[in-house]
């Protein structure tokens, strides 16, 4: 008996050595789809590297990120924090129904950097008395689904921040929720259950909200696919994921991203993780598009837009979108030399609250 | 390098084993040696030349005290010696807390050092001082291999978190160790259990405290629910650790004394300290508060006496006025114990003296855990409900971790080991293997699949 516990003890150190040993020779991967990050890899190293501990570090991250079959050991884990009764994970909390929502509390909320936002469109606003600006936040699947939250779990206080906004803001505000929250309430598919964006239809019900008599009447989507795992998903892994249905409800169109051609929806995304890139193939600094309606129409927005300009078309003749992440012109420049009269700000509410790029509109 | 990683279980705890098993018995001790200087400097190399120094340092003072027979010559070697260790110590981990300290009072403007803590720097300077004190006591010969000597300081296993070893509870295993195969068995089952600890309580129950901790509001409730976290939080790492230690210990073929005996069972606080982190405690008890006298003088040199050693027991943890705080909260409640509760506490029932016991405690943690004096008066301020009773993510945070808190409150006792003895000891010794076998597979296994899911890291910024 005592050989074989020894044994057993020796040859556990082999196996756990060969892992070791399989990592540091296996051809290293560099990205992971899932992570939306590239992976650690090693470099060439010299002694000084060693005597300030760069190769160390580099050494532990390297073989916790090429660890073999690391996704299946994010679920495993992932999975039996669920059976103890954990319902958030990486920020997200795990709903009923298969719902993952972003979890943001009120402590997550920059409240004296949503007012600095607010004023910042004030701002832009001033001096320019021909400037209609409509500000639509939309709530983020957590505020309007609430009955699909874990229980108990709470999220923030997206009534206060419109209130705010309401006070504060000069130009118009849209207020989507009430409509959400009906639609929600009629069992309609606005938000993604494993991704944080409103659905295409969700979108539009937004569309109502904000054209009063919009030139888009018929909401007849296509279905595209229904295998989307969203970001939310690939926060926890969790293998009972139900697949979202991603649709199209307008024809496509010839679009111009940062001066290149493309197209409003780019199928090829279907192809990769995150489907949610069918909607303009992702974010960009300037997307110009060109509509059927009058008028010309900047944006300000964040990736929320994707999936909802496309109803805008009917109703201008041009569109031009700016994401302030990307954008690294000035704004207010754009809107005299286009001769802008309508603008639209259109951002999840949360993400509103605490972006830091619309700094850059004082620009 | 730390246990519970990837690098240390997957190559350099493997490496170790492998080769300290197919060498030769006489190489032994310098493949550890070698090995644990590898270990020590792993984040930071060029501190292995202050370990050196270290080792030479007392190696050398050791013999010479050992030779002298001149009783002023001995106690002149002996106190030069402290002055080196605890110089050392005290200038990499108090240097610039007292910097800090003196730019506030004097409104001067001194530059830190931030000089990074050598690891395990507190545990090893306990170990080197027990070795030159015992040896000038002439308890124990000087050691003359340097290399075994210099094992002994800087063992991997017990160089980050203790146990304390006593050079003198190890002085004959240092050169005569045979490999034992049941020993080196039960080593790696006690090895499993405390990774399992470490990063499947202690790991999962922080990140709970570190949410509650950093909430801008936090109920009543809620501030108690963290500060539980983190009680357990600390017992499974610490205790964790202690275990991995002990199981290494015993694989090389070593005895390291035990560290924890269930301290949440303790019924008062008296009894705590005897079971947590028994062998500061005994360092403390042997090298300072013995020598001061003890409880062998009248009630005020008692006080006295226990107010040093908590002082400094409370300052050994951290260089951080909540760490004297909570070094001298504890030395309070002894006091009140031992001189003024004694008798009350005896006709206590033992119930109501554990809930006592354990909520003193989970007070002391919160103490122990928020290093900034603001952030703990803030804390505690909403542990007595300044920022409200409870709210609904009070009920969350129960709700989502009530189960592993119980599980982790029953692991805090000695029933599941209690059960285990039972169950093992109606099974024969095959049967026993392979219980132990799957226990390991299963510790070891879940242990890696958490360490690699908590680096599980997905890049939230862009959210494309």
């Amino acid at each position: 008996m005592k050989d074989i516990k020894f044994t057993t003890f020796y040859l556990s150190m082999m196996v756990l050595f060969f892992i070791g040993l399989a990592i540091l020779l296996k051809p290293a991967s560099d990205y992971s789809e899932n992570e939306n990050r590239t992976l650690k890899t090693l470099n060439k190293y010299n002694v000084s590297d060693i005597m300030e501990g760069v190769f160390q570090e580099d050494l532990a991250n390297f073989l916790c990120d090429q660890f073999p079959k690391r996704d299946a050991a994010m679920a495993v884990s992932a999975c039996i924090k669920t059976m103890l009764g954990k319902r958030d994970m990486q920020d997200t909390y795990i709903g009923e129904n298969h719902y993952y929502f972003e979890k943001v509390t009120d402590d997550d909320i920059n409240v004296e950097n949503y007012k600095r936002n607010l004023g910042r469109l004030n701002a832009l606003c001033e001096n320019r008395d021909a400037l209609s600006m409509t500000v639509m936040l939309v709530p983020s699947s957590g505020v309007i689904l609430s009955d699909c939250l874990p229980a108990f779990a709470s999220i923030y206080d997206a009534d206060a921040l419109y209130d705010m906004a309401e006070l504060m803001l000069e130009g118009t505000m849209i207020n989507p929720s009430e409509a959400l929250r009906a639609a929600h309430a009629r069992g309609e598919y606005i938000y993604y259950r494993t991704d944080h964006h409103w659905t295409t239809y969700g979108a539009y019900i937004g569309y109502t909200c904000l054209m009063e008599d919009g030139a888009y009447t018929d909401y007849n989507p296509t279905s595209v696919c229904d295998d989307f795992l969203g970001t939310l998903h690939s926060r926890v892994l969790l293998s009972d994921a139900k697949c979202d249905e991603v649709f199209i409800a307008t024809e496509d169109a010839a679009v111009s991203i940062d001066g290149q051609s493309s197209t409003l929806y780019h199928m090829d995304a279907l192809g990769v993780k995150d489907k949610y890139q069918v909607f303009l193939g992702g974010n960009y600094g300037l997307v110009e598009l060109e509509g059927q309606g009058n008028g010309t129409l900047l944006i300000l927005k964040d990736s929320f837009a994707n999936c909802f300009v496309p109803y805008l078309l009917s109703d201008y003749e041009r569109i031009i979108m700016v994401d302030m992440r990307f954008y690294p012109a000035s704004v207010a420049n754009l809107i005299d030399t286009e001769n802008i009269t309508d603008v639209l700000v259109l951002y999840e509410l949360n993400n509103f609250a605490n972006d830091k790029n619309l700094a850059k509109l004082t620009m | 390098m730390v246990f519970s990683s990837i690098y240390f279980l997957c190559l350099f705890l493997p490496a170790v084993m492998m080769l300290y098993f197919i060498i030769p018995g006489k190489f032994r001790n310098i493949l550890l040696l070698i090995a644990s200087l590898i270990f020590y400097g792993w984040g930071e190399p060029v501190y292995i030349w202050l370990m050196v120094f270290s080792i030479a340092v007392n190696y050398i003072c050791g013999l010479q005290i050992d030779r002298t027979e001149n009783r002023a010559k001995r106690l002149a070697l002996l106190v030069f010696c402290l002055i080196a260790d605890l110089g050392i110590l005290g200038f990499f981990k108090y240097t610039d807390f007292a910097i800090e300290n003196i730019n506030k009072i004097s409104g001067s403007s001194i530059a830190l050092l931030r000089l990074a803590l050598p690891v395990g720097i507190s545990f090893y300077t306990f170990q080197t001082l027990s070795y030159v004190i015992d040896v000038y006591r002439g308890n124990v010969r000087a050691q003359k291999n340097i290399i075994d000597f210099g094992m002994y300081i800087c063992m991997f296993p017990q160089l980050i978190a203790g146990p304390i070893v006593r050079y003198i509870d190890v002085e004959g295993q240092l050169k005569n160790r045979e490999v034992d195969e049941d020993a080196v068995w039960s080593g790696l089952v006690r090895f499993s259990a405390g990774l399992f600890k470490k990063v499947l309580f202690a790991n999962q129950v922080g990140l709970i405290w570190s949410e509650i901790s950093s909430l801008t509001t936090r109920p009543m409730a809620t501030a108690w629910l963290g500060a539980i976290c983190f009680t357990f939080q600390i017992y499974f790492d610490f205790s964790g650790y202690s275990d991995m230690a002990i199981g290494l210990g015993r694989i090389f073929g070593f005895n390291f004394p035990e560290n924890f005996r269930y301290p949440y069972e303790a019924d008062s606080i008296t009894e705590f300290w005897r079971r947590w982190h028994i062998t500061l405690s005994t360092w403390f008890r042997e090298y300072l508060y013995i020598p001061l006298g003890g409880n062998r003088c009248n009630v005020i040199r008692q006080i006295l006496n226990l107010l040093i050693v908590w002082a400094l027991t409370g300052i050994w943890h951290g260089a951080g006025w909540n760490f004297l705080l909570w070094g001298l909260y504890y030395f309070l409640l002894l006091t009140l114990e031992k001189f003024v509760f004694k008798n009350i506490l005896k006709k206590t029932p033992a119930v109501l003296r554990h809930v006592i016991a354990l909520l003193l405690t989970v007070f002391g943690w919160v103490i122990f855990a928020c290093d900034d004096i603001n952030v703990l008066t803030g804390y505690i301020g909403t542990l007595f409900g300044s920022q409200g009773m409870a709210n609904s993510m009070s009920a969350y945070y129960l709700s989502t971790n009530a189960l592993l808190l119980i599980v982790m409150a029953l692991a805090s006792t000695h029933y599941p080991k209690a059960l285990c003895g039972k169950i093992l000891s109606r099974l024969d010794e095959k049967q026993v293997y392979l219980f132990e076998l799957l226990f390991v597979m299963g510790c070891v296994g879940l242990s890696i699949v958490f360490l690699i899911g908590d680096t599980y890291n997905p890049f939230l910024y862009f959210r494309f």
